[in-house]
């Protein structure tokens, strides 16, 4: 539990850290990134020479714009270009993609789900950054209101829809824990489930799970009658578990409490087996992932606002917005493959502690550290934000 | 399966979390070509800083939405104002992006009265003098002068090279020399002074702040050639 608990917590100060945005650039005007200059991770030397690259390709970006205003031929040039640095900026460090891949950490979303996560939040963030620039110039002129304050506004949006989805998740990762045989055991015994995770020797941990059996048998005999009562002191013998199983399943037919929820293999015990509640919870899934959709892409990108507004005060609007398009499916390339990396990094870990008593904690666990990070990630950027 | 490696693979996990929510290095997204006029007196006394700034055209083009309040397309000379004070105000956190150095030390400078704006052939253009609070004289003190955003959200480009910086009013003895450091070897010496920290030093407090370290700069001294 040691490890466990130091692992939650580095991943806490990790996701303090990760908050200093402040959302006005130091010039007044515009959104600046991020406000930290650089910062002294593990990764800032690879960060400096992806802020290097960035650079590059941003004035390469901004001549591409202006040779094409002056009428050069350039416009292949530029959406490539564009795409180009898509992929690099989304390799920089941002918040889209920590929140994907902290979200496909913690909603336990398949492969396929976090690449086209990746694209939608990617495509959102494009015409989030043509709505605002539309409504700048359309609207909001002469009006109090100037559409760096809506780009404000719409980072705000942002930032609390990362909170609220990583309070979404974590609320569900724990509804899940609170349901794992182990921990019920744990806690129909009296004694601490944290207790039972530190379980360091086998024998002990699979006399856990006979006595986490005994504990679901006794429940569900207790709501079926007395018939049961007897079963319950037979059952710490194995031999006695088929009889007293069958029994004991048809007389709790219609107890809910007392339904298995795990995989078929796991439901010896006797008690029905029913679909798991994170198969039956996709429309709770579709509705998460289309807040961390939003979550991402509503804070629109500063290059593609000043690309978009470059383009409508010089009357290269198919320019403009095919710029910004290229440049979201260069970033939807990239964030899907750091999405990618997560899922295949979490089955990996989880592949790896499959035989460990634990296994099902594990995956707990990465849930609640995935939802923790987000909800951090959430309550940095916004105080930053609003500091800011 | 040990623990071992179990933790390990947590830890390996961590790691990855820490790379994507830390705050590295943003690039900037505004470009300034600058070029800066050094103003003294005869005797080579150091007067003032003068900057004038060519913004580029993607964030000039942003300016002309966020501010054309009566929505005619142009910017007016109200609609100019209220640019200048918008960035003075918020420049003025950030050293106004100027700095003149005497040794190891920040010269003293006093904030410019108003920061002038002018819309010209699709590029915004700003200008403002700082005049020099302190007694400098040049004639036996080397100063160097430079325009840096250490937030990294806009990047100075001296193109003119040594002639992006223009002496006024100084006497014809004084000189200048260009400082531009390669960025690779910047970026590089950077890392180092990065890595020499403690666990408990913040980046940039030891003058370690990148945007510094990759500066352009003037060196400008009046002393006679030795």
């Amino acid at each position: 539990m040691t490890r466990l608990s130091r692992v939650l917590g580095s991943l806490l100060v990790i996701g303090l850290a990760g908050g200093e945005a402040l959302a006005r650039s130091s010039l007044g005007i515009g959104t600046a990134e991020v406000a930290a200059p650089v910062s002294d991770g593990i990764f800032s030397g690879l960060f400096t020479q992806i802020a290097l690259w960035q650079r590059e390709f941003f004035s390469a970006l901004r001549h591409a714009l202006v040779s094409l205003k002056r009428g050069d031929d350039g416009f292949l040039y530029l959406v490539g270009l564009s795409f180009a640095y898509g992929v690099f900026h989304a390799a920089g460090p941002g918040h889209g993609k920590a929140v994907i891949s902290a979200y496909m950490l913690a909603s336990r979303a398949e492969l396929k789900r976090g690449v086209f996560l990746s694209f939608v939040s990617s495509l959102v963030q494009a015409v989030s950054a043509l709505v605002l620039v539309g409504l700048g110039w359309f609207f909001l002129r002469g009006t109090a209101v100037s559409m760096t304050d809506a780009t404000d506004w719409a980072e705000l949006a942002s930032y609390a829809l990362v909170f609220a989805v990583g309070l979404w998740l974590l609320a569900r990762a724990c509804g899940k824990l609170v349901r794992e045989p182990l921990v019920r055991s744990g806690v129909g015994r009296s004694l601490s489930p944290f207790r039972r995770m530190a379980g360091r020797d086998a024998a002990f941990s699979s006399q856990l799970a006979f006595a986490s059996q005994a504990d679901s048998d006794w429940r569900g005999g207790e709501t079926a009658g007395k018939a049961a009562a007897p079963a319950r002191v037979s059952s710490l013998s194995l031999n006695a578990r088929p009889a007293q199983a069958t029994s004991i399943s048809a007389a709790e037919g219609f107890d809910r409490t007392a339904v298995c929820a795990d995989d078929p293999d796991d439901c010896g015990c006797g008690r029905a087996h029913m679909p798991a509640p994170h198969t039956l919870s996709s429309p709770l899934t579709l509705k998460s992932g289309v807040a961390a959709v939003f979550a991402v892409g509503l804070r629109p990108c500063s290059g593609a606002i000043v690309i978009l507004t470059f383009g409508l005060l010089n009357g290269l609007y198919l320019g403009g917005v095919l710029s910004v398009f290229a440049m979201a499916l260069g970033t939807a390339i990239t964030v899907s493959v750091l999405a990618s990396l997560t899922v295949l990094g979490r089955g990996a870990l989880e592949r790896a502690g499959r035989f460990t008593p634990y296994a099902s904690l594990l995956a707990r666990v990465l849930e609640i550290a995935g939802a923790l990070l987000l909800m951090l990630l959430g309550v940095g950027l916004l105080g930053g934000a609003l500091a800011g | 399966m040990g623990v071992f490696a179990q933790g390990l693979a947590l830890a390996g996990l961590a790691t990855v979390g820490m790379g994507l929510a830390t705050p590295a290095a943003a690039h900037p997204h505004v470009f300034i070509q600058s070029h800066v006029e050094l103003v003294g007196d005869d005797t080579g006394r150091f007067v003032s800083i003068r900057n004038v700034w060519r913004m580029d055209e993607l964030f000039s083009s942003s300016v002309v939405i966020d501010f054309d309040a009566n929505a005619t397309g142009v910017l007016e000379a109200e609609e100019l104002d209220a640019i200048g004070e918008t960035i003075r105000e918020s420049i003025a956190e950030w050293g106004f992006y100027t700095f003149a150095e005497l040794g190891v030390r920040d010269v003293k400078l006093k904030d410019p009265e108003k920061v002038h704006a002018l819309f010209q052939d699709g590029q915004l253009i700003l200008f403002f003098e700082m005049p020099v609070d302190e007694a400098i004289d040049l004639t036996t003190q080397s100063v160097k002068v430079s325009n840096f955003d250490e937030s990294f959200f806009v990047a100075f480009d001296f193109t003119g090279g040594a002639e992006a910086f223009q002496l006024v009013g100084l006497p014809g003895t004084c000189r200048k020399a260009l400082n531009v450091p390669d960025e690779d070897e910047a970026a590089a010496r950077w890392m180092d002074e990065i890595a020499t920290l403690g666990p408990d030093e913040a980046v940039g407090e030891e003058g370690g702040a990148f945007a510094d370290v990759m500066a352009t700069r003037l060196e400008l001294t009046c002393a006679a050639e030795s």
